[in-house]
């Protein structure tokens, strides 16, 4: 899909400056050498820059006619900041998602923590740009992972479902393709993600301030927080489990989900909450994120079955019909209708 | 909503989907077809994306020995006949004979949609870039039946075409060691034997309707 490629460059750079690597300095590029030579933090931040898209993202990200806000802080959702110090709780929907990276530890195997540390923060810094461009809201970061918010005051449930399944499956699928690769190069074990997902209606969610002071936030208190955290350990790896009201909100995309027992093949792991006396049984759903994402209108999918964005808003300087020939000169069209 | 095979066209479609996910299909009991509408998008070689048609399919429901229909929605092929497009949308995607030879061993409606309708489109976009098709075309009406046989079947001229096209519909003087009927005075096996195959596949509708209309083509064609 490419629109993660410049992230990739600065992990392949690390990869490649990276003192076990055993690579030649004379070997290294200019910006691989400044890494090795110490000025990680600076060089990392010209390659990643933290509130700036890298070119290939904001051409996704115009293309989708999107504009992320980096102006946010961890634990203040800018529509509920006026509860931080405040006595008041508001009542009001929210869907929750944890985003766990796991098999970094493995890292720790091959390189420095001086890479590791780039690796895994370039990963997330993609992670919270792509999240901030579907209009997401990062409330906590979690090791390597993310916890994040979608909706607010201003959008209804349906649409935060949709962008927050919009990011988790372009996420998944970085993580999936184009870092798989690099990994699979190195010879190490792949890093995924597991991600859970949960929608909680206004009369699931509190919204209040958690702690004391300073050492606090504005943060939710809901069940369906807590069951998209406790069903982001039901998904497989680069897979993403949802609840039913995340399935409820998106009809039109009921094909895409399956109970997480049909995968398990155990009855007991059809419901991830049930209040027995209420006769509450809530489903977890697998959700196949791939066939959501090949039927967005932003993704083409090629003749060889890889995703590709379909750009229409950039101009694509590389557009060479040079390309499009051999495809094309397999169709050897006729005429034979009568006038 | 899973799909489930119920057919062949299902269980087939199911695959076809994986490679275009915008496609959807239907049951359309008054035509008795199956419909297959959405959206069709064209990428190149190195994975860039060019454009998106939107399409609608009629599958017969002999499938899979059948001939689908292709219909462009989205108005981006000028309706014209140097475009291979009827002015109701409906693509010329390649001769009938060889669409005829291929349902009549089976299509399978994915690659069907890869072999022919994509690089279809792939090529009207190349057109449309670049003024010119990438690859060949066919004549219009008989003139583009006519470079079939000599094209694709490899018979020499519209002449020998009418005269082997005569032996398969009389069911004479066919057997693999009698002279080919092209002329060329080799035996059947040793010249046009597959050709015939083919042609045979056709049926003698088809070939009455080659004959008639190559004989009118030529006798119409200035001395």
């Amino acid at each position: 899909m490419h629109i993660f490629d410049d992230y990739v460059k600065p992990i392949r750079a690390a990869i490649a400056a990276d003192p076990k690597s055993g690579k030649l300095y004379e070997t290294l590029s200019f910006s691989e050498r400044s890494l090795q030579k110490g000025l990680d933090f600076k060089v990392f931040n010209q390659q990643v820059p933290e509130k700036r898209l890298l070119p290939n993202l904001a051409d996704f990200a115009r293309e989708l006619g999107l504009t992320p806000n980096f102006e946010q802080g961890l634990g203040l959702h800018p529509d509920f900041s006026h509860l931080k110090h405040s006595e008041s709780l508001e009542d009001h929907y929210i869907v929750s998602m944890f985003v766990d990276i796991k098999g970094s530890t493995n890292l720790f195997k091959k390189y420095t923590p001086r890479t590791v540390w780039i690796i895994t923060n370039t990963i997330q810094r993609a992670a919270i740009h792509t999240c901030l461009i579907f209009g997401g809201y990062v409330h906590r970061l979690q090791g390597d992972g993310l916890f994040v918010y979608f909706g607010g005051k201003n959008m209804k449930p349906d649409l935060a479902v949709k962008r927050a399944l919009q990011f988790s499956s372009v996420f998944t699928y970085f993580v999936k393709e184009d870092l798989k690769n690099i990994f699979i190069e190195q010879g190490i074990e792949n890093i995924y993600t597991r991600i859970g997902i949960d929608l909680g209606y206004d009369t699931d969610v509190i919204w209040g301030m958690a702690g004391i002071g300073e050492i606090s936030e504005v943060t939710t208190c809901s069940l369906h927080t807590s069951l998209a955290s406790k069903m982001q350990s039901y998904a497989v790896s680069n897979g993403i489990v949802v609840g039913d009201h995340v399935k409820n909100e998106s009809p039109a995309l009921t094909e895409f989900y399956t109970p997480v027992c049909h995968r398990t093949q155990r009855e007991n792991d059809r419901y991830i909450f049930q209040i027995p006396e209420e006769r509450f049984n809530y489903t977890q759903y697998d959700f196949n994120w791939l066939n959501f994402l090949k039927r967005q209108d932003f993704i083409a999918t090629d003749l060889s079955g890889q995703l590709q964005l379909k750009q229409k808003a950039v101009v694509i300087p590389n557009r060479n019909i040079a390309n499009l020939a051999p495809i094309a000169a397999v169709s050897k069209p006729y005429y034979g209708f009568e006038s | 909503m899973v799909l489930k095979a119920n057919s062949v066209f299902e269980r087939d479609f199911i695959t076809a989907k994986e490679r275009f996910p915008k496609l959807k299909y239907g049951w359309d009991a008054k035509i008795k077809m199956w419909v297959i509408t959405g959206e069709l998008d064209i990428c190149d070689t190195a994975g860039v994306y060019w454009n998106t048609f939107q399409i609608a399919m009629l599958v017969p429901r002999g499938y899979p020995y059948c001939v689908p229909i292709v219909a462009e929605r989205s108005d981006i092929v000028p309706r014209d006949i140097d475009w291979h497009i009827s002015p109701e949308g409906i693509c010329c995607l390649d001769t009938d004979n060889s669409l005829i030879a291929m349902s009549k061993s089976g299509i399978n409606v994915g690659d069907f949609i890869a072999e022919k309708v994509y690089t279809f489109f792939a090529n009207q976009i190349h057109k449309l870039e670049s003024k010119q098709y990438a690859g060949a075309e066919y004549a219009h009406h008989t003139a583009g039946v006519i470079q079939y046989y000599v094209e694709e079947l490899n018979i020499p001229s519209a002449e020998a075409a009418i005269q082997i096209l005569k032996k398969v519909l009389n069911k004479q003087g066919l057997s693999r060691n009698d002279r080919c009927p092209c002329g060329s005075g080799l035996k059947v096996k040793s010249c046009h034997e597959t050709g015939i195959e083919t042609i045979k596949s056709f049926g003698p509708v088809k070939i009455k309707k080659d004959i008639e209309n190559i004989e009118k083509h030529l006798s119409a064609e200035p001395l």
